[in-house]
């Protein structure tokens, strides 16, 4: 027993120590920060956050972002991930779709963004293949609109709905699916009754990892929004980088940290409840 | 069947999607033009010998490969022990462990960023790579535990056990036993965590300065002020990279996970 | 009126052939074994009955109606999975209730019909359970109780006992068979096991590289065996070459007419000759081992370079010992002769 103790002692001292100095004190200080002004308690960071309309529009304009791109990264990405697990019998054509699918996440979130600063410029390629195409007379400004930042933050993050949502797929017991056949069910009978149930954890968490990165998202607004339109994470910037303000920032971190958290709670709430 | 049809263009036009911003960057950065241009104007490798003569660029490029191999090494040694721990024994506060070194996978890391700042600052660990190397370490170590974790299964245990009842210490097992059955998770995870390492901002930017950058913080910082076909090149640079790596994963450990189990 | 008809099938995948131009009847609230070691074709024969693989040549009918290209949810049959194959997100009462939902059934017309079939089974009070609540054998139920909702023509079961311990697994065999028999559905029973086979069905159909070998009655299967492997697989016996004529038995490596099939338990084992009787057929050898199982022991001795199998009842005799100079006899009546030669 106490061999094991001290064995569990040896692994555990490092990282725990670790974690605890560079990663739990400095969120602790960041709450500290945030309850804290001229040197005594003070809710006051946070009721400034929930009395200036300016911020009420920027969480909104932060929320609206993550929950549009939660919705279109799910309705592309769960065709794209049944087509890659189900639809593709040419092994090789799968290999390359998913090297294609990761290569994005082995990439700069810059220069991903870098590469729709140049499709969709004003004489980019995307408005001048609508011109061209007669689509649009005149070309349709994507840079520091909420769609730019949108299209944009789908890109990046479509790659993990397809990666959870395909390895939901794989895992479906395919006798499942065969004794609903046996059983009298059409395929798109068998697909929403017992297919699509059992992908929806992985539906579920791919979402929340979404939107939780989505919400937090900084380089990507930062660089499509052209300084247009400001999100949470580039308020939070802000106050570190130019304002100095590390009370307020302190209370902007802790919001968005609250909200991711909340996030994911929920989520594990739903895939527990989904599991019962 | 007409469903099959629409799936299947969905998912065409998606990958298209995925793919169009890499193929338009690696095409602008090969353009004779001054400003970016896609499709290129004429073929040229000339703004890739602008980078290479470029010591800033040359500069981050090398503090970004030892910011991500120092932080990739040290995490390997913080992440295997815990993950041992977490998978061989019972301990009180095993799930809150395994909790907080899990979490900054799902935390914002500009909320990280942010808050390492702020603690550095009165110790002086701010704006130097001693500052960048741990918020670097936090933020990968997750990586390689989650690889590593599932991968050290209860049936392996025999195997030790009849490793240390032949006589090996529990280091030499560790090593000749445990080592060899989780090598593919150790291997991907720490790939994993070299890329996130290298590709962050979020964390970086908080400190990074003029003289010490890394490649994406300074690519950031130029895209917002001045577009030119270097900084595609660059760019270009980084996705080949990227592109040779998961080749190099593919060929090693695989990345067939999405093949049907039928 | 046959109830299926498998006429001539065959299958293969690539290079593997894994049916070669089976045919079998079954008729309406027959039991029917498919039998035969892994890799025989049995599990491949059910799935294409099941329509869950596609039939390369040859028709499969179901009350003279052909089905042989019918999408498996269009049959009017229904499968008990290996796995059981239980819906990990619906509870037992939905799992069973899904049939009769998915053919346009009211939800509380298919619950009562669910609640039916649990009740034969002996599962009306775990309904509201998940699959993961219960145990192999629970589940094993559950599936069964899924498969008959319907009310099927035909049911098939691919080894659904084999991942259950003996004692259970016993236990099942004399259930299922009660079950088949109080609603006479047709069962195909895929196995591996014998007596498994012979304990539950009508008929046994057994398969060896992608044939059948031979459909019979169980008794017929083991007394009267079609070809060697049939011989060699149920049961024990030893097959010896033989002169059909004179039932004269050759030594090892010769080639008779004909082989002949002895059961270990017609074969006698005598210390001194004068105990042949009339019209025996003997061999000198020698005693090489003796095995006692418990009930029973079995004796081998190797006569002509044969290795003979007799048993014997209780423990063995104190008259035998290993190395022991003997005489096998066995009647006449006791040889079946199939063709074939020694190999």
């Amino acid at each position: 027993m106490s061999t094991s103790r001290i064995a569990v002692l040896g692994l555990v001292a490092l990282p725990a120590a670790f974690f605890a100095a560079f990663f739990l004190v400095p969120l602790a200080t960041v709450l500290i920060a945030s309850i804290m002004k001229d040197g005594s308690l003070t809710a006051a960071n946070y009721t400034r956050i929930l009395f200036d309309t300016y911020h009420w529009e920027v969480l909104a304009t932060t929320f609206r972002l993550g929950l549009l791109t939660t919705v279109i990264c799910i309705l592309l990405g769960y065709p794209l991930a049944w087509y890659l697990v189900r639809m593709v019998r040419w092994k090789a054509w799968r290999r390359i779709c998913v090297i294609l699918l990761i290569l994005p996440l082995f990439t700069s979130n810059i220069v991903r963004s870098f590469g729709w600063m140049v499709l969709l410029g004003r004489n980019g390629l995307v408005n001048e293949s609508m011109e061209g195409l007669g689509l649009i007379e005149r070309p349709i400004r994507f840079l520091g609109t909420e769609t730019g930042i949108l299209i944009g933050l789908v890109y990046i993050l479509l790659p993990f709905v397809v990666l959870t949502i395909g390895n939901a797929l794989a895992r479906v017991d395919r006798s499942v699916e065969h004794a609903s056949a046996d059983l009298g069910a059409s395929p798109a009978s068998t697909f929403w009754h017992v297919t699509f149930p059992l992908s929806i954890p992985g539906v579920v968490s791919g979402a929340i990892m979404v939107f939780a990165l989505a919400v937090s998202a900084y380089v990507t607004p930062a660089l499509l929004s052209g300084g247009r339109v400001t999100v949470l994470a580039m308020l939070i910037f802000q106050q570190y980088s130019s304002v100095f303000d590390f009370n307020y920032g302190g209370a902007l971190a802790i919001t968005l940290l609250a909200f991711t958290l909340a996030m994911i709670a929920a989520a594990s709430l739903v895939s527990r409840l989904g599991a019962r | 069947m007409a469903i099959r049809v629409l799936v299947r263009l969905v998912s065409l036009l998606t990958m298209a999607f995925l793919v169009l911003p890499l193929v338009v960057i690696i095409g602008a950065s090969l353009t004779t033009s001054k400003f970016l241009a896609f499709p290129p104007e004429g073929l040229t490798l000339r703004w890739y010998e602008v980078v290479i003569s470029d010591p800033t660029y040359v500069a981050s490029f090398v503090t970004s490969t030892l910011l991500a191999a120092a932080a990739t090494l040290v995490a390997l040694l913080l992440a295997l022990p815990a993950a041992i721990a977490i998978a061989r024994f019972d301990f009180p506060g095993k799930a809150t462990f395994s909790g907080i070194l899990l979490s900054p996978l799902v935390l914002p890391h500009l909320v990280l960023g942010a808050a390492l700042l702020q603690f550095g600052a009165p110790l002086g660990l701010t704006r130097n790579f001693t500052a960048l190397l741990v918020g670097h370490v936090v933020i990968i170590t997750p990586f390689i535990l989650r690889t590593v974790l599932p991968l050290l299964t209860q049936d392996q245990r025999s195997l030790e056990e009849a490793s240390r009842d032949l006589g090996a210490g529990p280091f030499e097992t560790f090593f000749l036993v445990t080592l060899p059955q989780i090598r593919s998770g150790v291997v991907s995870g720490a790939i994993f965590a070299f890329i996130t390492s290298f590709i962050n901002v979020e964390l970086s930017i908080f400190n990074t300065t003029g003289e010490l950058n890394t490649i994406p913080v300074q690519l950031f910082n130029y895209v917002q002020y001045s577009i030119d076909p270097s900084i595609a090149a660059v760019s270009a640079a980084t996705i080949l990279a990227a592109v040779a790596a998961i080749i190099v994963i593919d060929l090693t450990i695989g990345l067939d996970f999405l093949s049907d189990n039928d | 009126m046959v109830l299926l008809a498998v006429d001539n099938v065959s299958k293969s995948f690539g290079k593997h052939q894994a049916l070669r131009d089976v045919s079998l009847t079954i008729e309406p609230g027959e039991f029917v074994s498919l039998l035969g070691p892994s890799g025989c074709g049995k599990t491949t024969l059910l799935r294409m009955i099941a329509g869950f693989l596609q039939v390369n040549r040859g028709t499969i009918t179901i009350e003279g109606q052909d089905i042989t290209h019918l999408p498996p949810h269009k049959r009017p049959l229904n499968t008990v999975f290996q796995n059981y194959a239980l819906f990990p997100h619906l509870s037992v009462l939905e799992n069973v209730a899904y049939g009769p939902r998915r053919a346009g059934v009211s939800k509380a017309e298919a619950a009562s019909r669910a609640r039916e079939a649990l009740d034969l089974v002996g599962l009306s009070d775990f309904s509201s359970r998940y699959p993961r609540q219960m145990s192999g054998g629970q589940q094993q139920r559950v599936a069964l109780a899924r498969a008959i909702v319907n009310k099927p023509k035909l049911l098939l079961l691919d080894e659904p006992l084999s991942a259950l311990d003996l004692q259970l697994r016993k236990r099942m065999q004399i259930e299922l068979k009660e079950i088949q028999e109080k609603i006479g559905v047709a069962f195909v029973f895929v196995t591996h096991d014998q007596e498994e086979a012979m304990a539950m069905s009508d008929r046994i159909a057994v398969m060896s590289g992608g044939r059948i070998e031979q459909v019979d009655i169980a008794t017929n299967v083991y007394a009267r065996p079609a070809t060697r492997f049939v011989a060699d697989f149920i049961g024990e016996a030893s097959l010896l070459p033989v002169e059909r004529q004179t039932l004269r038995v050759l030594p090892e490596g010769s080639t008779g007419d004909a082989m002949a099939v002895v059961r270990p338990e017609h074969v006698s084992v005598l210390a001194s000759p004068p105990a042949v009787r009339d019209g025996q057929l003997t061999l000198d050898g020698r005693i090489e081992t003796i095995v006692g199982i418990g009930g029973a022991t079995t004796i081998y001795v190797r006569a002509e370079g044969h290795l003979i199998l007799a048993r014997r009842l209780g423990l063995a005799g104190s008259d035998l010992s290993e190395g022991q100079p003997v005489t096998v006899a066995f009647d006449r009546e006791a040889v079946h002769l199939i063709d074939g030669a020694a190999s």
